[in-house]
């Protein structure tokens, strides 16, 4: 914990000053009434525009209900808590996984992993919220997720495409990424019921013709109110957002895997998890910034070890397969990939064969952009019970994942007057594992 | 660190709870708030600006002195906030806008006080009337009507509970949700259901008020920011885990004040139509146990106890428990707890309810200010400090005293401010602000997904169609969208500030979604009065501009129209598409 510690006393908020005026400026033209009182969200940093000519772009895969890291990251074989399966060498020399994933373990090299998680929420909603946000929960302010600033700071302008794109089909999965204090027209585009967007179709009997039509003439009535009105600009940014949804009505063809080569298909496999990927790594190669896909069921209180069985060879497979072909396109590089939990599992096997909730010391793992690949950071101990070396918590990992992308992690949007940086004041990214 | 309800409550000075020795250091928080900025010395010096107690505590000198009360004109409360609002924009230099136009104004009063626009008849009945008081008609009118308790409790229970409230059921709150409409239908006054909802009797079903404090179970800390943040325009989250570095706050400052809720408990006192039923039940014992700054925190550290003490106040009074005196840890569930012997929270809530609470009264006054005219004369409304000055002090202190001296009677402070010029400016203007710092135009704001669905419902006529059907009419509050349609598409936060922009999926669902139930052709609806009326087009256009607009077309649109319908032979597809573009237009997204 001493290793990263930057307080609220620390000179890291001289560095920001500038921006906290200009958001001193800026939010005066904020205003709003409720529970958390206006939300200005102001001073978008320099650095940010940059960001965007390089094109960098996320992935997070969200393993919904808790994977367990001895069946994967942080095998203990031979010990009373490591189970029954066993440990396989990998591309970096001593480090070993879980003998279900002999695709990654070859890749190992593209991928750094973190073995030192201690969150200290172990029940799913508060741990969810905890860990895809960075930041514990505060009555006095929401916070959006990582992947939502993530998809703010990536977002191209004048994209025609959605800047953030979330599948999540499976029950587990089912959370919304949070926009929090960004408000509504940060939210992702939600894939909840199919792999196709909904609404993206013509209305019924409506021709392509009078779609048209009857938004020219909405066109021509709203700018005449935009005119010379208070907040013209928050009222044409309504306006403008047609074009952005008749660019996803065109762009309908980057949801459909069909498109690809049967090859293609086979390898990622057809399983949910595996189609969704695909479709991710279609969406990012078009220049959507920020796709999440989640793949539920990982939850294993009961049979942990038959259900692992089943679902790391299908991670081991898509995954590898994914950041291969990520590679091979040449999009690696610019493309973080990151494998996150709500937390981890016991290390001790329960009555039923299971594992239950832990989140004193697990694991995640990162490849793609910004990321030292082979990187192993942190320990546990034998039995795989606590953390010896490298501990980080939430904090510190959505640092890391902002850093990674070339984002500031101690950057600050504005809550009216209110600098909010956009990681904890104490989280400090783990440089180990950072290129 | 629950300290409800145990003697042996941990610490905290901070984020901790008991536990392993592995885990404490892992969450050894140093500052769990954003805003923490010791480094600036600009703020150090704005300390020393005087406290608004003392500010407060003039004006009701003031008030005192006066012999008729407030020593305010015959005009009352409206014309002295013109006065106060214009001499500003005579210092600064600014230039006020026209005042707002009959229709602009009748929008814009129907959204803020009933959450809807007006039906057609109501506004060709309004813009047609040629009375010279018919403003002031209106705003009586509609303060009396029952949709604005309906509107304004909505309003206030996003404040208390917000769309994402923390959990334990608070997202189903239809008896909290009564309870507050009724207050605004009796007209209680603020202070009066603000202390039932602290005091918290009976069951958040039947009473509705409980309900409040489920949301911070076994949370005293979390109770603490809420509470002072929503009802005293506070915010101590900084003074959680050190004293706060710039504003006057101290670290025992927040643990006085958590004190007073330390000893709560939620209990479930039983089911009601499938809603869990929560009372609030408070100790006789436990004590908040602090530690110190977090960062010099150590593992094991037990605290000291800290006495319930007002915020920049005095320490509770509290009588001594016998020596003999035995409670149970926990209060079994099924059965109203007993009130304790002496009770902490209620002697808060006499405390922050007071008159002369330095911070209550003008709170509210500023919060209620800000939702009417934009923003608040201390901006943001929920964060009144020494380093958050107000844009103008002397009519802020107006406003709180003249809340007390309404007796915190919310609809006589409403109709003050609706009735005041400012109020009534006009929108237009080259500006781009959204929110005009010195109040010189009307402010722009998206409408609340209720609003939206209110309007575009009062737009098409669906009440009409309901009846012509002969059906039942749903009695779901977000017929015929639907709720998680609506909450998905229009419900997060979006109170008119700058980034606003509707996500796309609002957009998406807009252009080529499932608003095709309001734009039936079914009889009884606007589309079927519109095709079947023998009036000319002109006329029909008309009508279908003040339907969804509350205003008559200019005589350009007036044109385009008319042309746009008639073009081909069937009307129908096109009135359709003719009404489609004035439902999805800015100007009906937004409250202007």
């Amino acid at each position: 914990m001493n290793r990263h510690r930057t307080s609220c006393s620390s000179p890291q908020h001289d560095l920001h000053r500038r921006y906290f005026l200009q958001g001193l400026l800026a939010s005066t033209a904020a205003a709003g009434f409720g529970g958390v009182g206006g939300i200005g969200v102001a001073a978008e940093a320099p650095h940010a525009a940059h960001l965007k000519k390089q094109q960098k772009r996320a992935l997070f895969i969200w393993l919904a209900g808790g994977s367990s890291q001895f069946e994967t990251w942080d095998p203990k074989p031979s010990r009373e808590t490591g189970g029954p399966f066993r440990s396989i060498p990998t591309a970096v020399p001593g480090y070993h996984v879980c003998e279900l994933m002999p695709k990654l373990a070859v890749l190992m090299n593209k991928i750094a992993v973190v073995r030192s998680l201690n969150t200290g929420i172990s029940e799913h909603g508060q741990a969810a919220d905890l860990i895809s946000t960075g930041r514990p929960q505060e009555p006095a302010l929401e916070y959006p997720e990582i992947g939502v600033v993530l998809s703010k700071e990536l977002a191209a302008r004048e994209s025609q495409l959605p800047d953030y794109v979330s599948f999540f089909l499976s029950t587990e999965g089912r959370r919304r990424p949070a926009t929090g204090f960004l408000g509504g027209g940060y939210a992702p585009m939600l894939l909840e019921n199919s792999m196709r967007p909904t609404d993206i179709d013509l209305p019924q009997g409506l021709s392509e013709l009078r779609h048209k039509e009857r938004e020219h003439m909405r066109e021509l009535l709203s700018n005449e109110f935009a005119r010379g009105r208070v907040g013209g600009q928050l009222v044409s940014g309504y306006n403008g957002a047609y074009a952005k949804v008749r660019g996803l009505m065109r762009s309908d063809h980057l949801f459909d895997i069909e498109r690809e080569p049967a090859t293609v298909r086979d390898r990622y496999g057809s399983t949910v998890f595996g189609q969704q990927c695909l479709a991710a790594r279609r969406l990012l190669e078009a220049g959507v910034p920020m796709v999440k896909v989640a793949r539920g069921f990982w939850d294993s209180h009961h049979d942990n070890f038959e259900s692992h069985r089943e679902l790391v060879p299908d991670f081991d497979n898509v995954l590898s397969t994914l950041l291969v072909d990520l590679d091979e396109r040449g999009l690696l590089e610019s493309t973080l990939v990151i494998i996150l939990s709500e937390f981890g599992r016991t290390p001790k096997i329960n009555k039923d064969v299971g594992r239950d909730h832990f989140a004193d010391a697990w694991s995640c793992a990162f490849a793609g952009c910004g990321i030292q690949g082979g990187a192993i950071h942190g320990k546990t101990d034998p039995d795989g019970k606590t953390v010896v070396d490298g501990q980080v918590n939430a904090s510190d990992i959505a640092a890391t994942i902002y850093k990674a992308v070339g984002i500031d992690p101690h950057m600050e949007y504005y809550s009216g007057l209110r600098p909010v940086p956009i990681s904890k004041e104490d989280a400090a990214p783990i440089d180990e594992i950072l290129s | 660190m629950l300290a409800t309800g145990s003697d042996h409550a941990i610490l905290s000075g901070g984020n901790l709870r008991p536990g392993p020795a592995s885990q404490v250091v892992s969450r050894l928080v140093l500052c769990r708030m954003a805003p923490c900025r010791e480094n600036y010395p600009e703020y150090a010096r704005v300390n020393s600006v005087k406290p608004p107690r003392e500010c407060l505590l003039l004006a009701l000198l003031l008030v005192w002195l006066s012999p008729a009360g407030f020593a305010r004109g015959e005009e009352g409360l409206r014309a002295e906030i013109d006065r106060h609002v214009e001499a500003a924009w005579k210092a600064n230099k600014v230039t006020p806008a026209e005042p707002a136009s009959d229709a602009e104004f009748l929008r814009r009063l129907y959204l803020d006080l009933l959450g809807t626009i007006p039906t057609h008849d109501e506004a060709v009945a309004f813009l047609d009337d040629s009375d010279a008081a018919k403003r002031q008609q209106l705003i009586d009118r509609l303060l009396d009507d029952p949709r604005f308790a309906r509107h304004q409790a909505e309003v206030w229970d996003q404040v208390l509970f917000g769309r994402n409230p923390p959990g334990y059921g608070t997202d189903k709150r239809e008896g909290f949700q009564a309870w507050l409409q009724n207050q605004f239908q009796q007209n209680t006054p603020y202070d009066q259901w603000v202390k039932a909802i602290l005091v918290a009797e009976g069951n958040s079903v039947d009473d509705g008020a409980p309900l409040f404090f489920v949301q911070y179970k076994s949370q005293p800390e979390d109770a603490t920011e809420a509470v002072t943040q929503k009802f005293l325009g506070v915010q101590l989250q900084c003074a959680r885990c050190h004293d706060h570095p710039f504003e006057s706050w101290k670290q025992l400052d927040f643990y006085g004040m958590a004190a007073f809720f330390a000893r709560l408990q939620v209990v479930e006192v039983g089911k009601k139509n499938n809603l869990a039923m929560y009372a609030i039940g408070e100790k006789n014992r436990g004590e908040m146990l602090f530690t110190g700054p977090v960062t010099e925190q150590e593992v094991g550290q037990k605290g000291e106890p800290v006495k319930p003490k007002f915020l920049h106040g005095e320490p509770l009074e509290e009588p001594e428990l016998p020596a003999d005196f035995k409670e149970d840890r926990n209060f079994p569930n099924g059965k109203l707890p007993p009130k304790p012997r002496f009770s902490r929270k209620d002697q808060l809530a006499e405390w922050i309810a007071r008159p002369d609470n330095p911070y209550f009264a003008r709170a509210v006054a500023n919060r209620v200010w800000a939702q009417f005219l934009g923003r608040g004369i201390v901006h943001p409304v929920d964060n009144l400090s020494d380093s958050n000055k107000p844009s103008h002090p002397e009519l802020l202190d107006l406003l709180a005293s003249a809340m007390v001296e309404y007796g915190f009677d919310l609809k006589r402070y409403i109709r003050e401010l609706v009735s005041s010029r400012t109020y009534q400016l006009s929108g237009g203007g080259e500006v781009e602000a959204a929110m005009p710092s010195w109040f010189e135009r009307a402010r722009a704001r998206p409408l609340t997904a209720e609003e939206l669905l209110d309007s575009w419902r009062v737009a098409v006529g669906y009440e009409g169609m309901e009846q012509a059907s002969g059906r039942r009419p749903s009695d779901d509050r977000y017929a015929p969208l639907g709720s998680g349609y609506l909450m998905q598409f229009f419900g997060a936060p979006s109170n008119g500030v700058g980034d606003f922009q509707g996500g796309l999926h609002e957009h998406l669902f807009l252009n080529n979604g499932g608003l095709s139930s309001l734009l039936s052709t079914a009889k009884g609806g606007l589309h079927d009065t519109l095709l079947n009326s023998e009036s000319p087009w002109e006329q029909r256009v008309d009508r279908l501009f003040v339907s969804l607009l509350s205003r008559r077309p200019t005589a350009e649109e007036r044109e385009k129209f008319v042309a746009y319908l008639t073009a081909e032979q069937d009307p129908q597809t096109r009135l359709n598409e003719a009404i489609w573009v004035l439902m999805t237009s800015s100007e009906f997204r937004f409250n202007h």
